[in-house]
Formats: C-alpha cells, structure tokens, sequence
C-alpha cells in the first residue's frame, strides 16, 4: 500500500469518531464575546475571569421601570432556588446605559437582587462592544417635555455561558422562577 | 514519512472539524404576536385589539414571536440579516400581521427559536378583534 493510500486511510480514522461525537450546537456561535467593564469600586471585569464557571448574563439598566426589575428578580431567586448547584454560576448584569450608570450605581443595583449578581458598566464603547457581542439592541428614546428622564429600550434575554465561555441556552423574558431553575439545572449537572 | 503525516493529519483535521449542526428549513404560518402578552394571558392579545399593544411591546424589548393555528409560539430571534435580536423597529411594522415566513428553527429547553430568513407573505392584520376585545391594554 502506498504511504499516501495509507495517509488518507488514517486521517480518514481519526476523522470519523469526532465527526459524529462533536456536532457544533447551531446557536453557539451566535451569542456571547469578550468584553472589558468595571464593576463596582473601579475593578476591571472580563469575560476570562469567569472561565471555568457559567456565567448568566443580563443587559438592562437602572432606571428601567419594568422589565429589568422583573428579569433580575426571577434570576435572583431562581439561583436561590438552586442552592449549592449556583455556586458554580456567575450572574452579571450589564448595563445599556453607561451615561446613568456609573459602576457604583449599577453595581449597588445588581446587589439588591442578588447578593453575588455583580453589576458592570464601561464607557459607552465598551458597552457598545459587549452589547454587539451579545446582538443586544439599546435604542434611547428621549422624552420632548423631560430629556434628563430619557429611557433606554433593550433587549431582555438572560444568557446562560458555559464554563468554556460559550453560548449555551436563552431565558425569555417572563420565565417564572421554578421554570429558569428547571432550565438551568441540566446545564449545571452536565458542567 | 513526514508527507504521509502532514497529509493524515490534514485530511484528519480537515474532516474533524466541528460539523456546523444544521438547523432545520421550516416554513411557519401565523400572527406576529408579543410574547408576553400573549403567553401569559395578562389581557386579550391578539388581533386589532392588542395591535398598538403589540407594537410598543416589540420595540420595548420584549420577545417576538409567531402564533400558528396550532397554538404553537416561535420566537423570533432574527429577521434575514438583521444583527440584534430583539426590539427591532422592522418588528413594529408587521406586528399583528398575518405572516407565512421560511426560516431555521431551533428548539432549546422547550422553547422554538426562528432565525427568519425571509418574510415569504404578509396578508396585514386580518384578525380583527377591536369591537369585541376593544383596544387593548386599556379599552375602548
């Protein structure tokens, strides 16, 4: 047998297993990125500090009267309803309106919902570049009769990352508590 | 014998790549709906009645999806080559529309995902809901 015979034989052994056992998740390229904020008391953040760990990541802002409040209160409670299984995530809530929320601010917000939820903030390029990384949408709106209390519409999906940094499931807005811990579960005890 | 393992471990390599899963072609039919609204039952959400409702819930943020027939939600999370996936103005414009879409559909933790590729009909808002619903969230 020729060696080049014999060459395409083996890549073609070593090919075969791995085609079948690594079948690429469709949404994994499609959610998730670097990004470099500051959290509360002007520590920088990013996303390799939580390599190893899930991370459960959430945009919104403070002055936000609905959504967010909503959102971060069921992920608040789901992780408490996980008990030891949330050690091994890090919840992060990122804002979308740098301009308001200095860390200080956001991260004092995040820890009303959770004690361990850390909230980020950044310039607004730093935003802008977490923000596409995660295809979130911010579109400020300004009211004519009030600027100063403009609003920020955003998108509100909470995304679960793996401990390898990648994308591994969506929570709609408007889960309940029991459900996104239901969700979370079989991710958790997979690693 | 180095040629015979530079061609193995290419030919291996080029192989082993992660296969890209290939999400499944689908063509869904429905009414463009606001995910909150509808799912939770918080008022009458469908049709002319909940048409301004709808509009301002798409472009606040809130996921979008279509309501087949069946009952069946599919969250849209994209249209064609669109790069954000919610709170989307080009949402605002069909919302409430009967639609007929092609797209990739993904299903993850029970919920159906569609990643539209194209808007292959739209028939306008044709469940026409008003006059007995009234205009939703706060009547007539």
């Amino acid at each position: 047998m020729s060696l080049t015979r014999r060459a395409w034989m083996l890549g073609a052994l070593c090919a075969a297993a791995p085609v079948r056992a690594q079948t690429r998740d469709p949404l994994a390229d499609r959610f998730g990125g670097p990004f470099s904020l500051t959290a509360a008391n002007g520590r920088r953040v990013t996303d390799a500090e939580f390599l190893g760990r899930f991370m459960l990541v959430y945009f919104g802002y403070t002055h936000c009267p609905d959504v967010c409040p909503v959102d971060l209160f069921t992920m608040g409670e789901a992780l408490k309803l996980l008990g030891a299984q949330a050690d091994r995530v890090q919840p992060l809530f990122i804002t979308v309106d740098p301009e308001r929320d200095k860390a200080e601010l956001v991260g004092e917000y995040a820890l009303s919902f959770h004690p361990r939820l850390i909230g980020l903030s950044g310039t607004n390029e730093e935003i802008e570049a977490a923000v596409r990384a995660y295809k979130v949408r911010r579109v400020k709106y300004t009211p004519a009769n009030d600027p100063a209390n403009y609003g920020v519409d955003h998108s509100s999906l909470t995304y679960l990352m793996g401990p390898d940094g990648k994308f591994r499931t969506l929570i709609p807005h408007n889960t309940s508590i029991e459900r996104m811990a239901d969700i979370l579960r079989p991710y958790l005890e997979r690693g | 014998m180095l040629k015979f393992l530079l061609t193995a471990s290419l030919f291996g390599a080029l192989i082993s790549a992660p296969a890209q899963a290939q999400a499944p072609r689908v063509q869904v039919k429905g009414e463009l709906v606001d995910t909150w609204c509808s799912v939770t039952g918080i008022m009458f959400a469908t049709g002319t009645a909940h048409h301004m409702c709808a509009v301002w819930c798409a472009v606040g943020g809130i996921p979008v999806s279509i309501k087949d027939q069946q009952g069946n939600y599919y969250m849209v999370l994209r249209i064609a080559e669109d790069d954000e996936n919610a709170s989307n103005p080009r949402y605002a414009k069909i919302m409430s529309h009967e639609v007929t879409v092609d797209g990739e559909l993904i299903e993850r933790d029970g919920t159906k995902y569609l990643f539209v590729t194209q808007v292959r009909d739209d028939q306008g808002v044709v469940n026409l809901t008003h006059d007995e619903n009234g205009i939703q969230p706060f009547g007539n």
